[in-house]
């Protein structure tokens, strides 16, 4: 008999018991793996059961979550104030801008309406009194104190659309691609309501009005920011027609820089 | 410098706003944008010496669904009317569109393009051309570019001409 073999004989004789409880746990685990892998491959999980789980995750995530979250972001806010105030100003601004704004233009229409309506005996001294002290109507006050300001004006030839001179203070707009959308979107209105001698007045735009005036061969265009109230489209109305008038008379000689002298000159008056 | 309001109108689809876009951006785009039935793009050219600039008002083709007022086309100093070669229902009433066209804008210059010339078959070639008749007809494409610049610089020197 070979040595090795003689060992082999020796180890098999010696371990006989430990080999025996070797395989038959080897077995039992195998057996045990076997029905795991059953049990996973073959599970699935009740769409019942994971509709309510995911309802009492979502109702107790509030109350579990919500103190913890308000928390964290209270330090983060805390910790980072002035980088939340950078991002969140300029829309809160626009926002509060655009909302005291309407406010502002409702009221100051309501005391219009009510000084108008209110003409009794003692009103309408009071009116006569304030004629004769320069005492302002209420939404010339408000228009005042909020500075209705013209941004831009244009005068454009109402058929083709085309600018024929124009008023800037920012030069921030491209003149001839918006003289072209106003005809455009005028014409629209206009089209679209088919209301013989109408036109479109007025088009808001965020925090800009922009008026329109129509003369016969041409029309004014007239952005105003701030609170446009009557009272200032009155003096608007009054100074482009004054203005039309003045340039009419002279059109046999004026050019477009003459125009645009003009305008600047007219509607400085305003500001 | 002068400004010319030029249109381009035609049926739905036949390539208007690429056309422009191929001539203001020098660019191919399949997208279509009309938000009231217009857009207006403008380019300044120099012909001869001259500076002019040019207001391009594209003007969406009718569907059944969307009625376009007659009015944006007042004013014009040029019109560009656009096919679609591969589509011969885009020039089937080419002389009723150009002699509705004509009501208003009478004695305007007008070239026709026939558009998408890059998928041209012979056969539509012969049908377009006699539809045509004696207008002035290019054949352009807004994908390649082949006459995109040609057309308007050949308006624009009809338009000065004409003024």
């Amino acid at each position: 008999m070979p040595q090795n073999g003689g060992i082999e004989a020796i180890k098999e004789i010696l371990f006989e018991e430990e080999n025996q409880k070797y395989l038959k746990l080897q077995g039992r685990i195998s057996d045990f793996q076997k029905k795991l892998d059953d049990r996973f491959d073959n599970y699935q999980l009740p769409d019942k059961e994971v509709e309510e789980l995911i309802s009492h995750i979502t109702e107790i995530m509030p109350e579990k979550l919500g103190p913890a979250i308000t928390r964290t972001l209270k330090i983060q806010i805390e910790n980072s104030r002035d980088e939340v105030v950078q991002v969140l100003y300029p829309i809160m601004g626009q926002m509060i801008k655009k909302y005291v704004q309407k406010e502002i233009e409702i009221l100051s229409e309501k005391i219009d309406a009510q000084i108008q309506k209110a003409f009794s005996f003692s009103t309408l001294l009071g009116f006569i009194k304030g004629v004769f002290s320069k005492k302002k109507k209420g939404d010339e006050i408000i228009s005042d104190a909020y500075g209705s300001q013209i941004e831009e004006i244009f005068i454009i030839e109402k058929d083709s659309g085309l600018l024929i001179a124009s008023y800037s203070k920012n030069h921030l707009i491209d003149q001839d691609m918006i003289s072209g959308m106003l005809t455009a979107i005028k014409s629209f209105v206009e089209d679209a309501f088919d209301q013989e001698g109408q036109e479109l007045e007025t088009i808001s735009y965020d925090l800009y009005k922009i008026y329109l005036k129509s003369f016969q061969k041409f029309y004014i265009a007239t952005v105003v920011s701030g609170v446009f109230t009557a009272s200032y489209k009155d003096k608007l109305d009054t100074l482009i027609l004054k203005f039309v008038e003045e340039m009419t008379l002279r059109a046999a000689s004026i050019n477009k820089e003459d125009y645009e002298k003009g305008l600047e000159d007219y509607f400085k008056s305003l500001e | 410098m002068a400004s010319k309001k030029v249109i381009l109108v035609g049926h739905f689809g036949v390539g208007k706003t690429s056309l422009v876009r191929q001539f203001v951006h020098q660019k191919f785009s399949d997208d279509y944008l009309t938000t009231i039935g217009v857009k207006i793009d403008k380019k300044e050219m120099s012909i001869e010496g001259k500076s002019v600039q040019l207001i391009l008002w594209d003007i969406a083709g009718e569907t059944s669904s969307s009625k376009i007022p007659q009015s944006y086309k007042l004013g014009a100093h040029g019109i560009l009317y656009v096919m679609d070669v591969s589509r011969p229902s885009t020039y089937e009433n080419l002389n009723e569109q150009i002699a509705e066209l004509r009501k208003i804008l009478s004695n305007v210059p007008l070239i026709c393009l026939a558009n998408k010339s890059d998928l041209l078959s012979p056969n539509f070639r012969k049908d377009l051309e006699e539809k045509v008749g004696d207008h002035k007809l290019l054949f352009t494409s807004a994908k390649t570019g082949e006459n995109v610049e040609v057309a308007f610089e050949s308006l624009t020197k009809e338009i000065m001409s004409w003024t």
